[in-house]
């Protein structure tokens, strides 16, 4: 998992290529270029962070089609689409299939490295996101059904009292399973079990900013 | 005045000259023969070389060279509006080598401050930007030859490069439309006279409208192929062929006929023109559906150092 992020470059254009992997190796960045999608798609290894670069027009697979590949795939892997129309209609286009940014060639390396260092921000912070998601998930898929049942009561606020007479079992059978469940979870405070169970429900991170809205995507 | 070539009768008694200085038609000899009503008396002009020609020949001259220039103006028209259909991808086309250069500057601007292996990696740097700016000033030529007007050539040309030459220019518009693209070229050169610029606006205008007509195609079914030969004795072949939609039933006569299109924005022009173009060379342009779904379009053209009439 903490394998060092990679941009994946791709484009049609063998020396606009070389040039965009010389600017990102300056900056330090780990780089796979390729001259089509389809190669990128042979090589490339979703489990490894990092973000796409690719070109909007290529020939075969093109640069929004394969941003609908990666996202079929599962991929949450965060894509820049670069161009060299500079029409209005593709760049929206690109915006709504979810590109986190549209690059209108020729662009200044500047605006270029933002873009990677946007997306690559993204993806970290997505990556958290899913890891985060995945660890409450397994600790809820531990829970027996009572131990849930009981769960969602309390993360709304009842009382033990009361959860004992919704479920029609004693009060003491409640606080054994409320305090399994809050063992399973992973959670010493209520607050804690409160903001886990509703990560998962809202599929994204809640954290001491308040709920994270960029990792709405996260599946 | 030397009147020699021209074939006088004899027993000419007179010649009466008329010279009028305005208006035009410019100043002209009338040559007058005996009897008759001098309406009719054969009139000459002097043409080139001071040469007297016959008024009646000289005016049907001026007639062929008006309908030629027109024609040159039309065929020009039509291209001027196939490079605006095509405006985009010659944006497209510019930009990229732009955007090679620029990027290209600013990596090695960025990599002064790594000395390691600097001198290596500078000059592979430059290396791409020269190919990058020749590629930018081959396009501007390109696109220049083929906004300029000139007269109609009839010079040596292959047709491998014509089809080459033409299919650069809508590569974008090509991989833009997802269309993909066989060239299969004839190994050995296809020589024949013409003119180079005329004949790609015919191919181009052919893979343009390939393209159109593929817009209905799945876009990962798309494809197009152009080829060439010169194996089929007197003549040089050039076929462009698409998946698409086909010609639909009784378009077929009409497609050439000029002013005719099935596109919302078209001028109806690039097949007639081409038509023309064609024609011009002594060959001619053919289409026609597949049975496996979309259209061929056929040109056929004489080769060099075979005759053939304008």
């Amino acid at each position: 998992m903490n394998e060092q992020a990679v941009v994946y470059l791709v484009d049609d254009e063998p020396c606009l290529l070389r040039a965009l992997q010389r600017l990102l190796q300056a900056d330090g960045h780990e780089v796979q270029a390729f001259e089509s999608a389809e190669a990128f798609l042979r090589a490339h290894d979703a489990a490894r962070p990092g973000c796409l670069v690719t070109d909007l027009c290529l020939p075969g697979l093109d640069g929004l089609s394969l941003q609908r590949t990666l996202a079929a795939l599962g991929c949450v892997r965060p894509v820049v689409l670069m161009t060299a129309y500079g029409d209005i209609a593709s760049g929206v286009h690109a915006m709504k299939a979810g590109a986190v940014d549209f690059l209108v060639k020729p662009f200044d390396d500047a605006a270029f490295l933002d873009a990677v260092h946007g997306a690559l921000d993204k993806d970290r912070h997505d990556r958290e996101v899913l890891r985060e998601l995945q660890m409450v998930r397994g600790c809820m898929a531990k829970l027996t059904p009572r131990e849930h049942e009981v769960l969602e009561h309390v993360v709304t606020g009842r009382l033990n009292k009361q959860i004992a007479a919704d479920l029609g079992i004693t009060e003491k059978t409640i606080k054994v399973h409320r305090a399994r469940a809050m063992e399973k979870m992973g959670v010493s405070t209520l607050a804690d079990l409160v903001r886990k169970t509703l990560e998962v429900e809202l599929g994204t991170m809640i954290n001491g900013r308040g709920v994270d809205r960029r990792g709405g995507q996260v599946h | 005045m030397a009147l020699d070539p021209v074939p006088l009768r004899a027993r000419i008694r007179w010649i009466r000259l008329r010279i009028p200085l305005q208006p035009s038609p410019s100043r002209y000899v009338q040559v007058a023969g005996r009897g008759g009503q001098s309406a009719h008396w054969p009139r000459y002009k002097l043409g080139r070389n001071r040469r007297p020609v016959l008024l009646e020949q000289a005016a049907e001259r001026r007639r062929e060279r008006q309908l030629r220039m027109q024609r040159e103006q039309l065929i020009h028209l039509a291209r001027v509006s196939l490079l605006g259909e095509l405006s985009a991808a010659l944006v497209h086309e510019l930009n990229q080598p732009l955007a090679s250069i620029l990027a290209n500057a600013q990596a090695g601007r960025r990599r002064l401050e790594q000395p390691a292996h600097l001198q290596r990696a500078l000059a592979d740097i430059l290396n791409d930007i020269v190919e990058a700016s020749q590629r930018a000033v081959t396009v501007i030529q390109h696109m220049r030859g083929l906004f300029l007007r000139r007269d109609t050539q009839r010079q040596p040309l292959d047709l491998n490069a014509v089809a080459r030459d033409a299919v650069a220019l809508a590569r974008s518009t090509l991989a833009r439309h997802g269309v993909r693209l066989a060239l299969a070229l004839d190994p050995r050169a296809v020589l024949l006279r013409g003119d180079a610029v005329q004949l790609e606006q015919v191919v181009l205008n052919l893979v343009l409208n390939a393209c159109d007509a593929m817009n209905a195609t799945p876009r990962d079914a798309r494809r197009l192929v152009v080829t060439t030969s010169g194996n089929a004795g007197a003549e040089a072949r050039l076929t462009v062929t698409d998946n698409g939609a086909g010609i639909a039933a009784g378009l077929l006569e009409r497609i050439f006929d000029s002013f005719f299109t099935t596109k919302p924005n078209g001028l109806g022009v690039g097949l007639s023109v081409s038509r023309d173009i064609v024609a011009a060379h002594g060959g001619r342009i053919e289409a026609a559906n597949r049975s496996e779904g979309g259209a061929v379009f056929r040109v056929t053209l004489p080769k060099a150092g075979e005759r053939h009439h304008e």
